[in-house]
């Protein structure tokens, strides 16, 4: 394909890159999925298909990703629609890009809104807004104050989530505007550095907190360490451990969506991609398994001990970090300050990840329509500004959920599907363990090449399957939605069934674009 | 329940693991031809 090449932007540093790469993969499932899926799976013994999958699918998807973002960069495509065209000479391939663009799209949308409680959450726990509430469903009934779900007397409607949401979004697509270099590393070389103290900073206070009430001394830091950790083998006879397993590395990395592709895309044909891809991988397992795992259970079973924590975590990931953390914050000294870095980090984490999801649009508009960096954000924050009110107010009914399962559960793992088929069969795996490797500070063990080849794309079409069976299809089919939210579930689908043919047809006009252009220049 | 001493021991695999991943990138890109 004879396109011309157009100067791209590039990362001022290599560290940057990674710092931005991990930002992109370090989100609040570290610090709040990761615990509840490990404690509620069998412990230690969760471990171990956890890492077993981080070797055959984790690490296999993010070289994969890192090689065919580095790959469309070298011909001017920073989006997954681009960069399968390069790899795959069909008509067809571009398409399935879209579902990248979709996937980043649907999740940016409701991202910056739950990222901004995070920022919310923060000035509420140094102004102390939340302190003096007793027991948890206060607590649970002030977060949903908060957003708008319930009626309360805690908050006057939504307004102050509201600005929250405002200012979150600016700040988006504020460092979006500034550009990779000036506006995502830069913000990498603050945000990451700093989650990294306040998490660490978390972290002692945690295990210095023993046994808060020595009158329940089982209610300890000590045995909220060996709820986390004690493995329990009989679990391991049941496959929807290793599915969690598998689902869980696949959210923490942050594979499947495109964002990695973008990143890559802005590296030099001959930059390592092999150490960085692992450096990467290997910091958010250090963010995951050794700060994440070791602040809100520990700290939860400390407080309110093991049966009330796993009620709490039952509950999901947020109200273990938004209900039961608070609780905890207002019982122990400075507890004020730790609240504000607990939720300031929570949304450092989500910033570097929102940041990239809006990166591989505004890299489709650059590269594929040769718009202005400052056009193209206006345009995807104009789009993203009207959707997520949507978000805002039918938050109650559903509409985020819906989302939530298509785009950023179900979508991830058929994106990660595709692109390894792609990559490794029609692209071909010699050409792509080539491609990988190139530059490379280390070769990759060939064993890898075995894996991506035949292992990756098995594994992930089991969980895709999986997941069609026993969660696509009874949501699909609307099983246990309220009669009352039926109308804002089939808006929320229809809102996605637009935004996906909206990508479609955007694919259809740049690639016709284009061949008028080259038509014209023959 | 307490904290059991294999669930002591998995915790320090998996740190040793990513601590291991940690320090051999960390040596990798302080010591690599192209780094920047």
């Amino acid at each position: 394909m004879a396109e011309q090449i157009t100067e791209r932007e590039q990362w001022g540093s290599r560290w940057g890159l990674i710092l931005a790469v991990a930002g992109n993969a370090i989100g609040l499932g570290n610090f709040l999925r990761f615990p509840v899926q490990a404690a509620s799976n069998g412990g230690g013994a969760f471990m171990i298909p956890y890492f077993i999958f981080f070797l055959i699918v984790g690490i296999p998807l993010m070289w994969m990703e890192w090689g065919i973002g580095r790959h469309g960069g070298k011909y001017g495509h920073g989006s997954a629609p681009g960069m399968f065209d390069v790899l795959w000479k069909n008509k067809i391939a571009k398409y399935f890009g879209a579902i990248g663009l979709f996937v980043s799209t649907i999740i940016l949308i409701y991202y910056t809104y739950i990222e901004s409680w995070t920022l919310g959450y923060s000035f509420l726990s140094i102004t102390k807004s939340y302190f003096g509430l007793e027991n948890f469903e206060a607590m649970k009934s002030f977060l949903y104050g908060y957003q708008g779900r319930e009626a309360t007397s805690y908050f006057n409607g939504i307004t102050i989530a509201y600005i929250f949401m405002l200012i979150t979004f600016v700040l988006n697509f504020w460092i979006l505007y500034k550009g990779i270099s000036k506006g995502i590393e830069k913000l990498a070389k603050i945000a990451m550095p700093a989650l990294f103290i306040f998490a660490i900073i978390i972290v002692i206070r945690v295990i210095t907190l023993g046994t808060p009430d020595p009158a329940i001394p089982e209610n300890s830091v000590s045995n909220g360490f060996g709820f986390i950790w004690n493995p329990d083998f009989s679990k391991l006879g049941d496959p929807k451990i290793w599915l969690a397993a598998a689902g869980q590395i696949f959210f923490t990395l942050s594979v499947g969506m495109g964002t990695i592709h973008a990143y890559a895309s802005y590296l030099k044909p001959k930059d390592d991609i092999v150490i960085s891809g692992l450096a990467t991988s290997a910091t958010n397992e250090f963010a995951e398994v050794i700060l994440g795992g070791s602040i809100a259970i520990p700290i939860s079973v400390a407080f309110f001990g093991i049966a009330t924590t796993t009620a709490m975590a039952k509950g999901g990931s947020f109200d273990l970090g938004f209900a039961s953390m608070p609780l905890v914050f207002e019982q122990i000294p400075f507890g004020e300050i730790f609240g504000f870095l607990w939720f300031l980090l929570l949304f450092f984490a989500g910033i570097t990840s929102s940041v990239a999801m809006g990166q591989q649009v505004i890299a489709f508009l650059e590269d594929e329509f040769g718009m202005s960096r400052k056009k193209a954000v206006l345009s995807l924050g104009f789009a993203v500004l009207l959707a997520v009110q949507l978000v805002v107010f039918y938050l109650k009914f559903g509409y985020l959920d819906e989302m939530d399962y298509w785009a950023g559960t179900f979508g991830l793992v058929v994106f990660a599907f595709v692109e390894t088929v792609i990559f490794m069969w029609i692209f071909g795996a010699e050409k792509a363990w080539n491609e990988m490797n190139e530059g490379g500070d280390i070769k990759i063990p060939r064993f890898f090449f075995y894996i991506m080849k035949y292992v990756t794309p098995l594994m992930l079409f089991i969980v895709m399957m999986w997941w069609l069976i026993n969660d696509a299809i009874p949501i699909l089919l609307l099983k246990g939605v309220a009669e009352e939210n039926l109308i804002y579930v089939w808006g929320s689908r229809i809102f996605m069934i637009i935004v996906f043919a909206t990508f479609l047809y955007l694919i259809h006009i740049a690639w016709k674009k284009k061949r008028m252009r080259n038509g014209l220049s023959n | 329940m307490g904290f059991q001493t294999s669930g002591i021991i998995f915790m320090i695999l998996a740190y040793l693991f990513i601590g291991g991943l940690v320090a051999y990138c960390l040596y990798k890109l302080l010591f690599s031809k192209t780094k920047k």
